[in-house]
């Protein structure tokens, strides 16, 4: 059942033709996934970027009124491959961080969102999606300026989630 | 069927005393035609009165008999704790004959008894996808085996009952398992093997070191490295995979492997959650490039990342995400290809193979998902969501234009180059069940069509200076259709972050990031959040592509 030899993987392929910069044989290649070339300045490590992911969520946590309970309910969106990197195919990963807020009665979410809103706006945080602002619905989503995305989202039936992303990070070892 | 014994609104034991009632009556009318006979034929009258009375107590004899078998069936069913759909009692009904597929039913019979030719010519049959009837009748045919026959079917061909679409997703998965641990201890041995040859050398061919790699050289031994490498490549993507199999933290989602070989450049199917008692089934399908020694690892991420967000969402409602390289999906082997091809035989090539490649990759995403459907919890539907990047958009455009359209709730395209038709119309779906997420800055969804003059700035852009394929190619040609998510296409264009500018593509890979607004909008499909989806405004005017990057965000 092992199949046979032959091809190379393209992106292995890709990955070569971009170090040489030699030219490429069809116009679809730019179909190809992969970028190029992306992995090679990368300084930060995991063990940094977890940190700091989390630092992000406990720090809008800190100014908020009501104070809510930090509840772990992410499966799967741990640590996992870097897409900034070449096309997800590298050994580099995002150090992510999820939780739900317990303990925001509904009542409370447009309050949260506006501190969370403020808060961000005062890091000179850049606002991708500010929807739902005055809602019991709020969804907002940013990028800080040493490019983490934060995310406070709200949930089918009113939970409200608040996630931090590192851009690529090296593996832990 | 409930406690109450109520199957779909009657009663089993009424059905039951029913049956008889017929069966009886038929023994009775039959009896009674005999005694007609003779009496017509002492009267001196024509016997055909009595023809019919016989007749009509046959045919109700025959009808009680499959009563009984329809009425067995709802009984197997409510012993096993499911519950037969309209579909597997029409099957129990017509038994297996499907229009379009002559001698099914032998088939069958003679799968069940383990004959590999006919379990591989069923696969067949599913490949060519024909009928989204199909499914279900192997699903129903499963069904009726005794468990010792389906585990010997498992494991004495795991290889082809693995990737049987219909059958539950623990008996792929069992299968598929007895597959991928063989292999891998067997890839891991050839490469053993490939290396003891490739460095038999250093005991010294004449004793003298070296000279032996010289001489394979010369032999050929160029061979053996790349099919090493192959191996070596095969055997990254299988341990990707495993780590996957093996991964359980606390919360997480137990992983299927629905379809696993080591053929061509390989080909998986991994699912996060249990697609069978799935509330929401979301199918991923990647693009060009795709083999599992090169991608699996980050497509396989980008299939958990999916799944986590949808569930952040939506706690209570289950998922199953699944990674479907159920197909071969175009390589580009540009370093053959340069040296062997101009570029316009590439060009030309290039997109005629592509397009017969989606199209064949069609059928097989259309047999799986009708697949998944017939060994779904009868119970309820779930919510089928077919996602498409970059080449895997175009399979999946394909794939709806086929069949699929008439199972998929939602269809979701990023990164698309096209999807084979130019309007959700040419897709038979309606249009707020279609979206299309487009990064500014992935310059894949934009790239002019062959001929145009604007094509080589942006090959540039991307890298990929190609100069002489200017004005080779049909000015009027397309790629596979226009971007489904600009307006004309008429599907809905929800957001993506723009992505990085540089280096080229990296955009394109971009919609998967975690805390993206694109994985936001893709999960919250998912889930069937559609008021909270972010759209794209309308644009009141064209794009300007005459200035590649110059314009965007």
């Amino acid at each position: 059942m092992i199949g046979s030899p032959g091809q190379e993987g393209a992106g292995q392929v890709i990955r070569r033709r971009c170090r040489t910069g030699t030219a490429v044989a069809g116009f679809l290649a730019a179909v190809v996934l992969a970028g190029c070339g992306g992995s090679g300045s990368v300084t930060l490590s995991h063990a940094q970027a977890a940190s700091r992911a989390q630092q992000i969520v406990n720090d809008t946590v800190a100014v908020l009124t009501p104070k809510p309970q930090l509840r772990v309910y992410a499966p799967l969106t741990g640590d996992t491959n870097c897409e900034d990197s070449s096309g997800g195919q590298s050994d580099l990963v995002n150090g992510s961080v999820s939780y739900v807020l317990d303990g925001i009665p509904a009542s409370s979410a447009k309050q949260i969102a506006d501190q969370i809103k403020a808060y961000w706006q005062k890091q000179g945080y850049t606002f991708t999606v500010t929807q739902g602002i005055g809602t019991d619905a709020p969804n907002i989503l940013a990028t800080t300026k040493d490019g983490y995305n934060v995310a406070l989202q709200t949930g089918k039936g009113g939970p409200m989630s608040l996630g931090a992303s590192s851009p690529c990070a090296e593996p832990a070892k | 069927m409930d406690s109450s014994g109520i199957v779909v609104g009657a009663q089993l034991s009424e059905l039951t005393s029913l049956t008889g009632q017929v069966g009886r009556a038929g023994g009775t009318l039959s009896e009674a035609g005999g005694v007609l006979a003779g009496a017509l034929a002492v009267a001196g009258l024509p016997a055909g009165p009595a023809t019919t009375v016989q007749a009509t107590g046959e045919w109700a004899l025959q009808a009680a008999s499959g009563l009984r078998r329809r009425l067995a069936m709802f009984e197997q069913a409510d012993h096993s704790g499911g519950m037969p759909t309209a579909r597997q009692a029409g099957y129990g009904l017509f038994a297996s004959w499907l229009p379009g597929e002559p001698g099914l039913g032998a088939l069958l019979d003679r799968a069940s008894g383990g004959d590999k030719a006919a379990l591989t010519a069923l696969r067949q049959r599913e490949n060519a996808a024909t009928s989204s009837d199909l499914a279900i009748a192997v699903n129903t045919w499963w069904g009726s085996l005794s468990t010792a026959a389906q585990q010997q079917l498992i494991k004495s061909d795991p290889g082809v009952v693995g990737w049987l679409d219909g059958l539950p997703t623990t008996a792929r998965d069992q299968a598929n398992r007895i597959v991928f641990n063989s292999d891998y201890a067997q890839v891991q041995a050839q490469i053993a093997q490939l290396k003891r040859e490739t460095s038999g050398d250093s005991k010294g061919l004449l004793g003298v070191a070296g000279i032996g790699s010289l001489i394979n050289d010369v032999d050929g031994q160029g061979a053996v490295q790349a099919e090493l490498a192959h191996l070596e490549g095969i055997l990254k993507g299988m341990t990707a995979i495993k780590a996957q199999l093996e991964q359980q933290g606390p919360g997480d989602p137990r992983v299927y492997l629905l379809g696993f070989n080591t053929s061509d450049l390989g080909h998986a199917i991994v699912s996060y959650g249990d697609p069978d008692t799935a509330q929401n089934v979301v199918t991923y399908v990647p693009g060009l490039g795709s083999g599992f020694g090169s991608t699996a690892s980050g497509d396989m991420s980008r299939a958990s990342r999916l799944y986590g967000t949808a569930k952040t969402l939506d706690h209570s409602a289950s998922l199953a995400s699944i990674y479907w390289l159920g197909y071969n999906a175009p390589q580009l082997d540009l370093t053959r290809s340069v040296s062997a091809l101009s570029g316009h035989a590439i060009a030309e090539d290039s997109e005629v193979a592509f397009e017969a490649d989606a199209k064949s990759a069609a059928t097989s995403l259309d047999s799986f998902a009708w697949g998944l459907n017939a060994a779904h919890d009868p119970a309820f539907a779930a919510h089928t969501v077919v996602l498409g990047h970059s080449y895997g958009s175009l399979v999946v455009g394909e794939a709806v234009t086929r069949d699929l359209g008439q199972l998929a709730d939602d269809v979701i395209f990023v990164g698309s180059p096209g999807v084979g038709v130019n309007n959700v119309q040419g897709l038979h779906m309606n249009g707020e069940h279609v979206w299309a997420g487009h990064a500014a800055w992935d310059e894949v969804p934009d790239l002019p069509p062959l001929g145009d003059p604007r094509l080589p700035e942006w090959l540039n852009i991307a890298g990929m200076p190609a100069t002489e394929m200017i004005g080779m190619a049909d000015p009027d040609a397309t790629h596979f259709g226009i971007d489904p998510s600009t307006g004309p296409f008429g599907a809905r264009d929800f957001q993506a972050a723009p992505g990085p500018a540089l280096p080229p593509l990296k955009a394109h890979s971009s919609y998967w990031n975690p805390d993206s607004v694109s994985l936001y909008n893709m999960a919250r499909i998912v889930d069937g959040m559609y008021d909270q989806v972010q759209l794209v405004a309308p644009q009141t005017t064209a794009p300007d592509l005459s200035t590649p990057g110059a314009s965007r965000p």
